[in-house]
């Protein structure tokens, strides 16, 4: 046992400080979280309901097993992009568990834009489909949806990973052995259509599924034929004439129930590929953290401090704690399930590069996931480092990265700059999971260098002549609010470079999730080597 | 003294009757039934033999089975217990017989009090008052009314050839004696084809009072004070408690004194008990019948006395003179005893089986429980459906009666429903301490019957619920790994936001109603979210396993246990069998209940066709009786639940079925 003795005073007025300016930015979270989720849209829920429908999230409720976790992803996609609120993107997009088998759902939200497809929703469903085949889950399609949102459909529709690109995952999927479940309670018109139609097992509930190519408006158009929307896809006519559906249920709940009876019969058994322990508490409070994030994100703190109230027993077996002191490497649990950390106390130095490097490749050979909780403003820059060779070393760390065979996840708690991006495993990188903190601050630098770069350039341009200083202060105002936007988290979210923004106080559950889900798929064959570095 | 002693009963009165003889050095011998072989009996016996299949008469009633047994065990008395073979003259034959010593008493007395012609007969001449009638063959209408005048107002009259109602008469008065006669008369020949008729005194409030006897081989005669048994159901009694309330000195010395004249005239030799009914209106006693064994009820006089019964009677039986004399018996206190059945109040006394699944008897100051039963024990339909009899005593009857309440809401049987809560409401209500006792009182504190208290039946389904979900969340601690998505309750990325995810769990009720209870929260903290509504409430689990809900600032604590999906509640008293059932199998019946309508009969529990009344192809309509059935000593009618044709039948007269057997398949009618 290596206990991290916390120095954390929660007395102190710094502390006090730091919470409190938490508490505010948690307010803004909840606040807006709470609206993407059921807020303001009462009249389209009152309608959804009269028609004897469930919303989304009660539908996932009722299909997954009762008292269980599901962890939905992009909450606050689409956030304020359009001029109306495209709530969550009008999808709920998750994984929970049916019958103790984890499952991949995919729920459209009818009260949103009558469930239709935007560039973002569309990108939920394809990122959540990444997630069901890399980690190997069944996926659950809760169709209800009138399609592509046509005023958008060229953002929706014809690139690689618009919506065409959900049915080839669809169906990629289903051929690798991965079941995919539909059960339909609304429409699914043209393309929607094809989501049940490509669909191992589909159920249709009565009076309120339908399926068809062409709506009773564009068969009249088309064809000149008379029909209602019932006679030509609905639920009686798919289940016993054209055997496009399965099974028919007489109201939701039953519909829902028949999904679970799927997944409870698929032969799929339970599998962990990893040493679990019985799982422990933190030693500290992980309600504490907010109160160490500094209120200003110049002043520094012990990612530690972090660490101490996230992982199992605050047990944290550090590696090299003697050397590469601005990154924090090391052993623990969270849930029972072994994790490696490695997390920023500063710039990124040579040596620090190599030690992550190093424990990157320990991880490996381990079979033990990687985490990373980002907060650096990135590599070390002057002639000192670049004649250390900062370039190559860093490079190391990118690319032991980048071949890590294990499952790697990403935590955004406060900068994630520039070439730091990277080397903590950014996006581009692909970990299982990315998730920002409400503090996260993700860009290729700080408005205020990125100011001072752009203001530089102007005056160091001499083909513009002297800048005057009006023009100084349009650059100055310009790029600050460029980069100020751009890298605030709501923005990030809104567009999916994460999985969504958590609580601090929730990060140890949601990594408990995760590990449990990485724990499921068997270790890369090989060898791994560690090289001393 | 006695060396071997075989015991040829069962139950709660062999463990009773083991206890005593463990205490004495005396080696005992149980015999037991198939249906018995894991009984607690069985296993406290220093020897036990199997003497039959589980019906009653081929095991506990075949005298020659239990002497052979005697006689292979060495053992040299048997003790009959009650009911049974307690006052059959065929094991007595047997005992002399064999040289076997019977625990009881002699022949001459059993087949004297056998008969109650001849009790009543021996009463009389001993000069114990009998009730009052007209029994003669002499049926002139004028010597019948003389006879009427005799015996008072009001009365009965009855047909000699009669039982069941028809043909009886009351009459209130003189004048109307001749019109009701000629009816009675009219009726009784009609359903009899004989018109005689018998007269017995009506007595409108009746108390049963009881006296204890004890005597033995050398002419000694004592009584061990009285009984009260006015409580009873279908004419079994079900409270019972000494001395009695409401008894002048006068009543309880004559009463005595009748006990010891019809000891003494019949030259008793053992224990005995003496039944009287008192006329509470007029005070006046007569003499009913005469027990010839141990009772049920025993306890209550051990209580107060400080003897131990059973031992009075192997001593006796073994020949050696009572150990202490009349001026030696010395009462103190009050002692009040409930019977503790396996069968529903609520639904006429339905007999309830199955496996004991958790059992706690209450421990207490002044509390007694003799039971049979233990978990695991089953409850089968073969034999009477007593648990335990849970004896209270107190320095008086409040203490008693405060006692027994108390003791009967912290017993816990779980996995077969017990009339526990309608024992406590007997005891419970103000009338029980406030006024005579009679055989009326159930009618009287329970005049539309007793109903179990389902009000708080959506509570119960919430305890069970609560207490699923803090098992779940339990797992967490366990030193086994628990994976999060299951042990961290219903997480979702919004709860901290207000938006929390809500876990539904489904309940069947035994009237298979469902009860659904949706929670959110984690940690005992939760709100139970009722349609519109949303109640907060905070849970817990004591170390003991009870679980604590408060609710709007009620604190309460419930039993709960758990065996598979069944899920049995307990609280304050009361008690509820709930079984949680999974969102697919609630869709599942469902669609099974619109489909088939549920028009079969089928066997609820094990017992005997004794009769079917319909053939295939017979149409019938709903309630029409079909099927009887006799089990637990009771006759059940299964009757069509709707109209139809019937297409088979698949049990016969005289075959034994097992629960859940599909006895007549009935296809409904549009």
């Amino acid at each position: 046992m290596s206990v991290i003795e916390s120095k954390i005073n929660a007395r102190s007025p710094e502390f006090k400080a730091n919470k409190e300016q938490y508490d505010g930015l948690l307010s803004t979270l909840r606040e807006r979280t709470l609206i993407a989720i059921k807020g303001n849209r009462d009249a389209h829920i009152a309608r959804h309901r009269e028609r004897g429908k469930l919303l989304a999230r009660e539908r996932i409720d009722l299909i997954t097993d009762p008292h269980t976790a599901f962890l939905e992803l992009s909450t606050l996609a689409a956030w304020g992009q359009y001029s109306k609120d495209i709530y969550a993107a009008g999808i709920v997009v998750g994984i929970g568990i049916v019958h103790g088998i984890h499952c991949v759902f995919i729920a459209n939200d009818a009260t949103v834009k009558g469930g239709t497809m935007f560039n973002e929703t569309v990108r939920k469903h394809n990122r959540i489909q990444e997630i069901a085949e890399q980690h190997r889950l069944p996926c659950i399609y809760l169709v209800d949806s009138g399609g592509a949102y046509l005023p958008e459909q060229d953002r929706v529709f014809p690139d690689k990973d618009h919506f065409g690109n959900t049915f080839y995952r669809q169906c990629r999927m289903s051929a690798s052995g991965i079941p995919q479940i539909s059960a339909v309670f609304g429409g699914c018109t043209a393309g929607g259509a094809y989501i049940p139609a490509l669909s191992d097992e589909v159920v249709m509930v009565k009076g309120q599924a339908r399926i068809h190519l062409g709506g009773p408006s564009i068969v009249k158009i088309a064809i000149n034929e008379e029909v209602d929307g019932d006679t030509l896809g609905g639920a009686e006519m798919h289940t016993s004439v054209s055997g496009v559906s399965d099974y028919i249920a007489d109201n939701e709940e039953e519909a829902l129930g028949r999904v679970r009876e799927i997944i409870g019969k698929l032969n799929w058994p339970a599998r962990n590929f990893v040493d679990v322990r019985s799982v422990t508490p933190p030693k500290y409070d992980s309600s504490e953290i907010t109160g160490i994030i500094s209120a200003d994100p110049k002043i520094p703190y012990d990612v530690r401090e972090v660490i101490a109230r996230m992982v199992d027993s605050s047990d944290f077996q550090e590696f090299k704690p003697l050397w590469g002191s601005t990154v924090i490497c090391g052993f623990a649990h969270i849930y029972g399930y072994p994790v490696g950390i490695i997390g920023n106390n500063g710039v990124l130095v040579s040596e620090a590069c190599l030690k992550a490097a190093h424990f990157i490749e320990l991880c490996n050979q381990r079979n033990v996931p990687l985490l990373y909780l980002q907060n650096t403003t990135g590599f070390m820059v002057g002639t000192d480092a670049e004649r250390g060779g900062i370039a190559k070393d860093s490079a190391k760390m990118v690319y032991a990265q980048a071949i890590s065979r294990v499952p790697k996840f990403s935590i955004i708690l406060g900068g994630s700059y520039g070439a730091g991006n990277y080397g903590m495993c950014g996006r581009g990188f692909r970990p299982n999971f990315l998730f920002a903190w409400p503090t996260a601050l993700c860009a290729t630098m700080s408005a205020d260098i990125a100011t001072n770069v752009m203001l530089e350039l102007r005056r160091t341009n001499l083909k513009k002549g002297a800048p005057t200083p009006e023009e100084l202060e349009v650059i100055d105002k310009t790029v600050r609010s460029q980069y100020e936007e751009q890298s605030d988290p709501y923005y990030a979210t809104s567009r999916l470079w994460d999985d969504g923004i958590i609580e601090p106080e929730n990060t140890r559950e949601v990594m408990g999730l995760c590990l449990a889900l990485a724990a499921l798929n068997p270790p890369a064959e090989g060898n791994s080597p560690v090289y001393r570095m | 003294m006695i060396k071997t002693l075989l015991i040829a009963n069962r139950g709660e009165i062999a463990v009773r009757i083991i206890r005593t003889c463990q205490r004495l050095g005396i080696r005992t011998v149980a015999v037991y039934s198939e249906a018995d072989r894991n009984a607690l009996f069985v296993e406290m016996a220093d020897r036990a033999c199997l003497i039959g299949s589980s019906e009653a008469s081929a095991s506990y009633l075949r005298a020659d089975k239990i002497i052979a047994v005697a006689q292979k065990m060495q053992a040299d008395a048997i003790h009959p217990g009650y009911g049974f073979l307690a006052e059959s003259e065929e094991l007595i034959a047997l005992c002399e017989d064999t040289g076997i010593t019977f625990v009881g008493p002699s022949r001459q007395a059993i087949i004297k009090m056998g008969s109650k012609i001849e009790a009543k007969f021996i009463a009389e001449e001993a000069g114990v008052p009998t009730i009052p009638g007209y029994h003669g063959k002499d049926q002139d209408p004028l010597v019948l009314k003389a006879a009427a005048e005799k015996t008072g107002f009001p009365l009965l009259i009855k047909a000699s050839a009669g039982g069941g109602g028809k043909g009886m008469r009351r009459v209130d008065q003189l004048e109307e004696f001749d019109e009701a006669l000629m009816l009675a008369k009219q009726e009784a020949a009609n359903s009899f084809g004989d018109d005689k008729v018998l007269l017995e005194k009506l007595i409108v409030q009746p108390r049963h009072i009881e006296v204890q006897l004890a005597a033995d081989k050398h002419g000694n005669v004592i009584h061990l004070f009285e009984r009260e048994c006015s409580i009873q159901r279908n004419h079994q009694k079900i409270i019972e408690e000494a001395p009695a309330a409401f008894l002048s000195e006068g009543q309880r010395d004559a009463i005595y004194g009748y006990a010891l004249k019809l000891g003494k005239a019949i030259n008793y030799d053992s224990l005995g008990t003496i039944e009287c009914i008192l006329d509470h209106q007029s005070g006046a006693i007569y003499f009913l019948e005469m027990n010839t064994r141990l009772q049920v009820e025993h306890p209550v006089t051990e209580k107060i006395t400080g003897l131990d019964l059973v031992e009075l009677q192997l001593r006796t039986a073994a020949g050696e003179p009572l150990p202490l004399t009349q001026n030696d018996v010395k009462q103190s206190g009050w002692a009040i005893e409930a019977r503790l059945n396996a069968e529903d109040p609520a639904q006429g006394y339905m007999p309830e089986i199955g496996e004991v699944l958790a059992y706690q008897e209450p421990v207490a100051d002044g509390i007694r429980v003799d039971s049979g039963v233990q978990k695991g024990s089953s409850i089968s339909p073969f034999y009477d459906p007593m648990v335990a009899k849970v004896i209270a005593y107190g320095s008086d009857r409040l203490m008693a009666q405060q006692r027994l309440s108390t003791a009967l809401e912290a017993f816990t049987v779980v996995g077969v429903g017990t009339n526990r809560s309608f024992l406590r409401d007997i005891v419970g209500h103000a009338q029980f301490l406030s006024q005579p006792l009679t055989t009326n009182y159930l009618d009287q504190v329970f005049p539309n019957g007793w109903q179990k208290p389902d009000t708080n039946l959506e509570m119960a389904a919430l305890a069970a619920a609560v207490f699923h979900v803090l098992k779940l969340e339990l797992a967490s601690g366990s030193d086994q790994h628990v994976s999060p998505w299951s042990s961290i309750g219903a997480w979702r990325i919004g709860h901290l936001s207000g938006a929390k995810g809500v876990t539904t769990l489904l309940f069947i009720d035994d009237t298979e109603e469902v009860h659904k209870i949706c929670l959110s929260g984690f940690a005992g903290s939760y709100s139970w979210i009722k349609g519109e509504e949303v109640i907060p409430l905070t849970a817990a689990l004591t170390s003991q396993g009870a679980l604590f809900i408060e609710l709007d600032a009620h604190h309460r604590q419930y039993q709960i246990t758990t065996s598979k999906d069944r899920h049995m509640i307990s609280s304050e008293g009361d008690s509820w069998l709930l079984r949680q059932i999974s969102h697919e199998q609630m869709v599942a019946r469902e669609q099974a209940e619109s489909s088939t309508g549920g028009t079969d009969i089928v066997a609820v529990m094990p017992g005997l066709i004794t009769a079917v009344e319909k053939s295939a192809g017979d149409s019938v309509e709903a309630g029409e009786k079909v099927v009887l059935m006799e089990a637990m000593k009771l006759l059940h009618t299964l009757s069509a639940p709707a109209n139809g044709i019937i297409k088979g039948i698949y049990c016969e007269v005289g075959e034994n079925v097992d629960a859940n057997t599909l006895l007549v398949e009935i296809e409904a009618e549009e």
